[in-house]
């Protein structure tokens, strides 16, 4: 008996001893990539070269406390660099409240940027989460556009920021079940226009998770709501928003030219949706497809509107959007993809391919190609065709 | 009439008693590796001709219902959650904060490149429940004498597999050895338990190999590295809060 105690104390210590876990965690990568890209109208391609590190910290202070801070490094040189006015600006993230980046050097031919990606302090108490800081606010339950995102709208085409944007806020979130929540939050701006405050309530009924979102965000109500289940086995999402009418007295001289009114002065409520399908065949074979709507979106000149759009919360200036991708794993160490993203209206696309390889334990290879197409001051018309390879070492 | 129901009773005795121990063998041997809860850590190695790679993760069960991964490496993929409750599986992404539901259909997709699918490791269908159990004779494998038994899917269970054989050792329990058919018969998977030692104060195998019969040189190894059984979780552990907690 008194030996049976003693084992059953070993084992518990050694268990324990094995549990302990390291406060402190870290982790990243280094990569390498290599763009040619020809723009339209030119002849010539300029190639670019661009090395991008991560390192990602996480400090467990007690088991209540969690801190993250995680660095963003992108040192480029190359053609583009020394061909793009102001190159600076466009890798720049802006921020709305602190910035907390560097330019570390700005040459003729290179650029080097350091910024905090993520930074961020988080406490539990039972079903309360409390999170202060640069963190990302993900209630999207589609893949490619996530109109119910309102804090941190992404960019599809930008494959080489997995991570995607992060905003500086402050958000509560408290866990009405296992897999229910109220989530609040708030982005404090310099700019008026560019506060948000906003909340979601979370449910999950007949093996679907729904969320309702309500907020305000550019000055205008936003109400919403999103859904994620399935339908015969295949993933079945959607989104839907409806905010206030922006009604804003505003023009300019190309508008005016091209006799096109402005996004803002749209006198209706903005509803965006977006509906999301995917089914994964037996051996791999991946299909999906999504559609985004704006009921104010344009039907031409809508590269134009592109900036327009991002300042009104859209995730295209487009009326329709329509994505569809192809997946299949060749062997498990190699999988190929094919998507498209189509403007129905101007008849404009852009079509990725891409190639991602297994090398070894840790190193993964990347092709990746986009080509757009399209007639001038179209939605894709303007980019070119550019070709990536890229090297990975995650650590 | 009465002596034809006592000879019929006689006469079909032996397999209602057979049917019966049939479930209760499979039951038992499913107990012993599964347990009422489990936690623990597990690495899988896939192996192929020319490569092999490894994954480590951490592993919470409760029944057949309740399931949270963690993976812990390769870095890559460190730090993914999947969590299992009832019908229902998400997915927690932390390094772009995503809780994304995984529909169905993704279930039978291999598990990381593996020769598991997503279904074997998460337990979508149970060998106890979802099957008709039944002895079909005694073998010797691995010098352990087994109970030979086949099961057949009940008529509207959603499982993968047309027939599955299992040898399971008489006096332990152990899964030596399972033979996984298609609907048509062919022998596709069949997976080998070995490494017999005690782990979590039961003596277990705690190796299993994955061998898919059509691919020469291919197999994944799932290894046991640590497992503590019976230690009573609540089922809010299983929770999306959790999920954003664990490491």
């Amino acid at each position: 008996m008194r030996i049976k105690i003693v084992l059953l104390f070993i084992t518990v210590f050694t268990l324990s001893a094995k549990a302990q876990l390291s406060p402190f965690d870290y982790g990243g990568y280094a990569k390498y990539l290599f763009s040619s890209t020809r723009f339209p109208g030119t002849t010539e391609r300029y190639s670019d070269h661009l090395i991008h590190l991560r390192l990602n910290t996480k400090w467990y202070a007690t088991d209540a406390l969690t801190a993250a801070l995680e660095l963003r490094f992108r040192g480029y040189y190359g053609e583009t660099v020394e061909n793009t006015k102001h190159f600076i600006d466009l890798i720049k993230t802006p921020r709305d409240w602190v910035n907390l980046d560097a330019v570390l050097w700005n040459k003729k031919k290179t650029v080097g940027y350091l910024e905090v990606d993520r930074f961020w302090l988080d406490w539990v108490k039972n079903d309360f989460e409390l999170t202060l800081g640069r963190q990302r606010i993900a209630w999207g339950t589609a893949l490619v556009w996530n109109p119910t995102d309102l804090f941190n709208p992404l960019n599809v085409l930008d494959f080489d920021y997995e991570e995607l944007p992060a905003v500086d806020a402050v958000r509560a979130q408290y866990y009405t079940g296992p897999v229910t929540k109220v989530d609040l939050a708030f982005k404090p701006a310099r700019e008026k226009r560019n506060v948000i405050l906003a909340g979601l309530w979370s449910i999950n009924a007949f093996d679907y998770d729904f969320n309702l979102i309500a907020g305000m965000r550019d000055e205008r109500w936003i109400f919403g709501g999103s859904w994620a289940g399935d339908i015969l086995t295949g993933g079945f999402r959607g989104e839907v928003t409806v905010s206030e009418a922006p009604n804003r007295d505003y023009t300019n001289l190309v508008y005016e030219a091209l006799g096109e009114s402005s996004l803002s002065s749209f006198d209706k409520p903005l509803v965006a949706v977006a509906l999301s399908g995917d089914y994964t065949f037996p051996g791999s074979f991946y299909i999906h497809t999504e559609l985004l709507y704006n009921n104010n979106g344009k039907t031409k000149n809508t590269f134009l509107f592109y900036k327009e759009a991002t300042s009104l919360g859209m995730l295209s200036a487009a009326r329709w959007s329509i994505y569809q991708e192809f997946s299949y794993d060749i062997t498990p160490l190699t999988r190929g993809s094919l998507f498209g993203i189509f403007n129905p209206d101007d008849k404009s696309y852009v079509i990725v391919p891409f190639v991602t390889y297994s090398v070894a334990t840790n190193w993964d290879l990347l092709l990746i190609a986009q080509i757009f197409e399209g007639d001038p001051l179209t939605e894709f018309g303007e980019f070119g065709t550019s070709f990536y390879l890229r090297l990975k070492y995650s650590f | 009439m009465r002596k034809i129901f006592f000879l019929l009773l006689f006469v079909f005795m032996p397999f209602l008693l057979f049917g019966q121990n049939a479930t209760e063998i499979v039951r038992k041997a499913n107990d012993l590796v599964m347990g009422k809860t489990s936690q623990g850590i597990n690495k899988m190695k896939v192996v192929r001709p020319d490569w092999s790679r490894e994954v480590t993760m951490k592993v919470w069960s409760k029944g057949t219902d309740y399931y949270m991964i963690l993976i812990t490496a390769p870095a890559r993929e460190k730090g993914q959650v999947f969590l299992k409750r009832k019908n229902e599986l998400w997915n927690w992404m932390p390094s772009i904060g995503r809780m994304i539901k995984i529909p169905p259909s993704m279930m039978m997709q291999s598990w990381m490149g593996s020769d598991f699918t997503n279904d074997d490791l998460l337990k979508e269908s149970s060998i106890v429940n979802d099957y008709v159990h039944k002895i079909i004779g005694s073998e010797v494998v691995d010098g352990y004498d087994c109970y030979k038994i086949e099961l057949t899917p009940k008529p509207n269970a959603a499982v993968v597999w047309g027939k599955i054989l299992m040898w399971v050792s008489k006096k332990e329990y152990y899964e030596l050895k399972i033979e996984f058919y298609d609907e048509t018969g062919a022998l596709i998977n069949m997976q080998l338990g070995s490494e017999i030692k005690k782990m979590g104060g039961r003596t277990l195998p705690t190796k299993l190999i994955m061998i898919p019969m059509d691919k020469k040189g291919n197999k994944t190894i799932l290894e046991l590295i640590d497992v503590v059984f019976d230690k009573p979780i609540p089922n809010s552990f299983f929770s999306q809060q959790n999920m954003k907690r664990l490491r």
